[in-house]
């Protein structure tokens, strides 16, 4: 499945903080913070409407999702893994670690938001910086730089969004994998 | 609706920058600081890069590309040392932008001389395992339930301080016990585990080499570690030693019989009741009944004898005994009575006896788990070993040596470490077993689980440390359910790099590296008979968020705090690996010494130290000598109050490191250890250290026999028709219980239907595919000398069942017809999908390859061995499946004399299902 996100026609800063926002949300579990962030009407408002879901805001409920994060992203078995390595080679460190470091060198200052450098969180965070550089300078450089890397580096998780919606036993996290669909594929 | 979708995400762009959803942004994780972030100057972009590939040479039908020519180009070689046996053969790493690309053995290594097996290259599969542990992760469920979730090794940390920390300031720090698997960081292991003041450190010595080690220790003393130098040999007698399979010498032994074999001309005979690859590759191979190796021996000792075959000059002027002696001890253990007892036919034995006398002294036995994981593995390695000194081979060129050294040249010390903890504890020094502790630390693993079930200790806080235990342990149910039991095991921390059946039992799973990602010094017992130093480097970054012990311990110790954080005051990994390796002296060649040196080479070895050929030969210096008195009575050089040798004639000389300087065919010492005697004149006049058996012994007496002799197990005397003897195997592929995740191992080897006889089976009517009922039982033997072990039900006969497990049957004739075989390292229900042959995908696709980009062909159509048939054994196909383990049906069977778990003499009784 080829990456349908439109990137020629501009907006880039706020595809950029979306970008950033699902990148945080796939590299870590939610936690208050971050929680009270996506409550705040304007963004619950079209998180929802976009197929994302906002759980109770509880200390339970949170413990429930990070045990659904877990079974979901980490293991210890039967995961969907959120690396791109395993998807296109079944062991880490394959072919997409190596143009993801390539990548992540060619930016300098970006420091990638996890030690794994082919997980879809640093994917979607490395998108949302080319985008952020995008909508200041030499904007076909970095739009061509963007959409090159989506195509090498986002492609794959169609199946992986689409699995992890199916598998979820939270609402925030299917919710999240839907969210993250439409953004990248419809 | 793709113009909605866009605009809502627009908003949602919009509203998550008005609103700082992401909070304070670090540089590059969002839109808020691009300016920080600039194009590298001379980037270019990725486009058709091709990384080179770890694993991909294609399958059958693969229509992908060969790897590139050029894979290599560029590549550094970074040294190190495998650990997927206890082996640790020397290993090259080539690694390229990171990345590890291949294995290779690395040349400089004495022991190993570059070669390495199958599990060696296979670690790559090791190091980017799909399922690697990456995070720490906390139980959520029940224990035992699988449920967790991720949190940081900061929480991790602090949860299993706060849990140490209490427990060490109750005042019963032996409470705390750490149990490991395969380890090679001693070091690290004992200083933790000495600065927290625990000496409950336990391991899985007694389920592997007790025996041989205990043997060993009777003749010699100094070491537990008969070396047998093979590659000089003209003649290896092999007692029950699988070596070109799974030794712990294995590929440097393997490596030095074929150069003994092929290049110097020594015939290999082997005794197994297996025909195990290294039988199939011996000259002449004979399968006597199942424990008898010890008879077999001892009537070779009587034929050679008889024949006036025997070193005259090494007996009588060596041992502690004289001909007529051994004589008059061996009259009654005729090839006759080992052919009664064996099945091994007298003229073989005594025709065999005969050519290794006549080719000695370089001639050599060998023997390992083959012979000594029996109800009388002692004795019958006692027997074994005997055989040398008859024909004067001990310490000989081509004969049966042995070395002091046991790890890295001890001319190296690793940065000071706290006294030793000085705590007792009934799991780790069992009054029962004698000879368990006396001379070097063995303990009795399999009955940690037992005692502790019994309430014979208690247990606040357990660590394991690259164990399987639930797999590898004798009483699979047993052990599980002490593991899932809060009350008896209070806090379980489980370190491994991958989720096995140990951690399935943990509240806490502690992510460890690779062995390829991270430091060591080692080395083990060399078959040049020199020590060595080796080193072991992270020859890439730790995947995840794994860390080592060497890492994470100072931490833990700063955070238990009440002085533990003293001795982490040596700065980092490196610089406390490169103060250990100082020592070693500069290469005239490059220039660079320690550290540097190892770095460049991965191994090095004194070439100034001779081999330790007839140490005992040695005459004494006049240092030496200076103040130095002698026993008039026996000849013994006493300094200090301690024996440094013998006077022989006019010669002074070093003598072996045993009371009475000479091999002790003869101990006095096993015999009065078993019975709890004050031995401290005994062990003075050795020199080594050793120690009486501790007042927590008094009271549990085991009669040692002095000479060695050899005695049937009960239960083997009499086998009811429908009765075999189990035993077990490892294949050259697999490890016990760490590399059946490892796809190009489990590939070849994944499956483990039990080996039966043909004519057996025939009398039970069973056909090659067939499946059968086996019940294991209890000893008999150990019913009557070990009654503290006796649990479980009996059946109808009385008996009492360790288990009960059905397995379909292979019919081969190379195995003796009393005898049933299944390897072990099969059967796991945890640790990863390829050792579960299970692959989850119904369109048999492993989650995550994604079918529009690539598809990984080899997991799709060669990953042929899951098992369809949910459990339907008349849809089973052979060879399919991940297998059985035995441990099932094994019981607990300690050798009363060392506790060595007796894996190979349960008798198990055989229904066709
Ligand atoms: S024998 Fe094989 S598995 Fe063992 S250390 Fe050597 S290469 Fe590794």
């Amino acid at each position: 499945m080829h990456v349908q996100l439109d990137l020629t026609q501009g907006n880039y800063i706020e595809l950029s903080a979306v970008c950033a926002l699902l990148s945080r949300l796939w590299n870590q579990e939610l936690d208050v913070q971050t929680l009270q962030r996506l409550e705040k009407p304007e963004v619950a408002e079209t998180w929802t409407a976009l197929g994302g879901s906002l759980p109770d805001h509880d200390d339970a409920t949170l413990e429930l999702l990070a045990v659904d994060y877990c079974q979901l992203l980490v293991g210890p078995r039967g995961h969907i893994s959120p690396v791109q390595s395993i998807w296109s080679a079944g062991r880490f460190a394959a072919d997409s670690a190596g143009t993801m470091q390539q990548y992540v060198e060619m930016l300098k200052g970006f420091q990638p938001c996890n030690k794994i450098t082919d997980h879809v969180a640093v994917q979607l965070q490395y998108l949302g910086v080319v985008l952020g550089i995008a909508a200041e300078s030499k904007k076909d450089l970095w739009q061509g730089l963007a959409t090159r890397f989506a195509a090498q580096h986002l492609a794959w998780t169609h199946e992986f969004f689409e699995q992890v919606a199916q598998r979820a036993n939270s609402d925030f996290y299917r919710g999240l994998a839907t969210v993250s669909q439409r953004f990248l594929f419809e | 609706m793709v113009d909605k979708n866009r605009r809502r995400f627009i908003q949602l762009g919009a509203a998550v920058i008005g609103s700082t959803v992401l909070g304070r942004h670090s540089r590059g994780s969002g839109a808020a600081d691009p300016p920080a972030v600039t194009m590298s100057g001379t980037a270019s972009l990725p486009e058709d890069f091709r990384m080179p590939g770890v694993a991909d040479l294609p399958g059958p039908g693969s229509d992908r590309d060969w790897p590139a020519l050029d894979k290599y180009a560029g590549v550094e070689s970074v040294p190190g040392m495998c650990q997927l046996c206890s082996t640790i053969c020397g290993i090259v790493g080539k690694v390229k932008d990171g990345r590890l690309l291949k294995i290779e053995g690395n040349p400089n290594d004495p022991n190993s001389r570059g070669r390495l097996c199958a599990r060696g290259q296979a670690g790559l599969n090791h190091q980017y395992h799909p399922e690697r542990l990456l995070y720490p992760l906390k139980r959520v469920g029940a224990r035992g339930e699988g449920k967790w979730k991720r949190i940081s090794w900061d929480q991790a940390l602090d949860e299993i301080a706060s849990r140490l920390k209490a427990i060490r300031e109750s005042g019963h720090p032996e409470e705390f016990a750490f149990h490991q698997g395969r380890q090679r960081s001693k070091d690290a292991l004992k200083r933790f585990l000495d600065a927290y003041g625990t000496k409950t450190q336990l391991s899985h010595r007694a389920l592997c080499s007790g025996n041989r080690r205990a043997a060993n220790l009777t003749y010699l003393w100094e070491s537990d570690w008969d070396l047998n130098d093979v590659e000089h040999s003209k003649y290896i007698l092999n007692f029950g030693s699988n070596a070109f399979e799974a030794h712990q010498g294995h590929v440097p032994f393997a490596n030095r019989i074929q150069n003994g074999r092929f290049v110097n001309g020594a015939k290999l005979v082997t005794f197994d009741v297996r025909l195990s690859n290294t039988a199939g590759a011996s000259d002449e191979w004979f399968a006597p009944f199942p424990g008898t190796d010890g008879a077999v021996a001892l009537a070779m000792c009587y034929t050679i004898l008889a024949e006036n075959l025997q070193d005259d000059e090494f007996i009588n002027t060596w041992t502690n005994t004289t001909v007529d002696e051994l004589r008059e001890h061996l009259k009654s253990n005729t090839p006759e009575w080992a052919e009664n007892v064996s099945g091994i036919p007298a003229a073989d034995i005594r025709r065999i006896a005969i050519e290794f006398a006549r080719a000695a002294p370089a001639a050599t036995t060998m023997c390992n788990r083959g012979s000594s994981a029996h109800l009388n593995g002692y004795y019958n390695d006692r027997a074994v070993h005997l055989l040398n000194a008859l024909v004067g081979s001990v310490g000989k060129k081509g004969g049966w040596c042995w070395s002091p050294w046991g790890g890295v040249d001890p001319e190296f010390k690793p940065p000071k470490g706290p006294p030793g903890a000085k705590t007792w504890s009934v799991l780790e020094d069992p009054p029962e077993y004698p000879l368990s502790n006396v001379w070097r630390r063995m303990k009795v693993g399999e009955i940690v689980y037992l005692y502790l079930l019994q309430g014979r200790a208690k247990l606040q806080a357990y660590m394991t440390y690259n164990l399987d235990s639930p797999l590898t342990w004798p009483e699979e149910s047993l052990t599980k359910q002490v593991l899932c039991d809060e009350n008896l095991i209070q806090f379980h921390v489980c370190i491994n790099p991958f989720y096995s059946e140990t951690a399935h039992y943990a509240d806490i799973v502690l992510p460890w590296t690779t062995y390829l990602e991270r430091w060591d010094l080692d080395a083990r017992a060399s078959y040049n008979l020199k020590p060595y130093v080796g080193l072991r480097t992270p020859m890439v970054e730790p995947l995840g968020e794994a860390r080592d012990v060497r890492d994470f311990f100072p931490e833990l110790a700063r955070r238990i705090g009440g002085g533990m954080e003293k001795w982490y005051e040596y700065g980092t990994t490196e610089e406390y690996m490169r103060a250990w390796a100082e020592k070693i002296p500069a290469n005239q060649a490059t220039g660079k010494s320690g550290l540097d040196r190892l770095l460049d080479e991965g191994a090095w070895e004194n070439p100034e130290r001779d081999a330790f050929y007839e140490p005992y030969a040695a005459e004494l210096t006049a240092g030496q000598l200076a103040e130095a008195t002698v026993d008039p009575e026996n000849g013994i050089l006493q300094k200090d109050g301690k024996g440094i040798g013998l006077k022989l004639g006019e010669k002074f000389v070093r003598g072996f490191a045993t009371p009475s300087r000479k091999f002790e065919i003869r101990s006095l010492f096993v015999e009065r250890t078993g019975k709890n005697l004050d031995c401290r004149e005994l062990i003075n006049r050795s020199g080594i250290k050793a120690s009486n058996r501790p007042e927590q012994h008094a009271g549990h007496d085991v009669e040692i026999d002095q000479m060695p002799v050899w005695f049937q197990p009960v239960e083997h005397e009499s086998l009811a028709d429908n009765e075999l003897i189990m035993t077990s195997f490892k294949w050259n592929v697999h490890n016990h219980g760490r590399t059946m995740n490892l796809k190009w191992l489990a590939e070849i080897v994944h499956s483990n239907p039990a080996w039966i006889n043909p004519a057996t089976a025939k009398t039970f009517g069973i056909k090659d595919g067939d499946w059968i009922e086996l019940t294991g039982y209890h000893s008999r033997m150990l019913e009557e000398q070990s009654s503290h072990l006796t649990h479980g039900e009996p059946d109808d006969s009385g008996r009492r069942v360790s288990g009960i497990m059905r397995v379909p049957v292979v019919l081969m004739e190379g195995i003796h017809p009393r005898a049933i075989a299944m390897s072990n390292s099969c059967g796991h229900w945890q640790y990863t999908q390829v050792a579960t042959a299970n692959n989850p995908q119904p369109d048999g696709r492993l989650a995550g390859s994604d079918p529009d980009t690539y598809r990984d062909r080899d997991w799709e159509e060669n990953m042929w061995w899951q098992d369809d048939s949910n459990g339907d054994k008349s849809k089973w196909e052979r060879n399919t499946g991940n297998g059985w383990n035995q441990n099932q049906i094994m019981p607990i069977a300690p050798d009363p004399v060392t506790g060595q778990q007796a894996f190979h003499s349960t008798v198990v009784k055989i229904r066709k299902i």
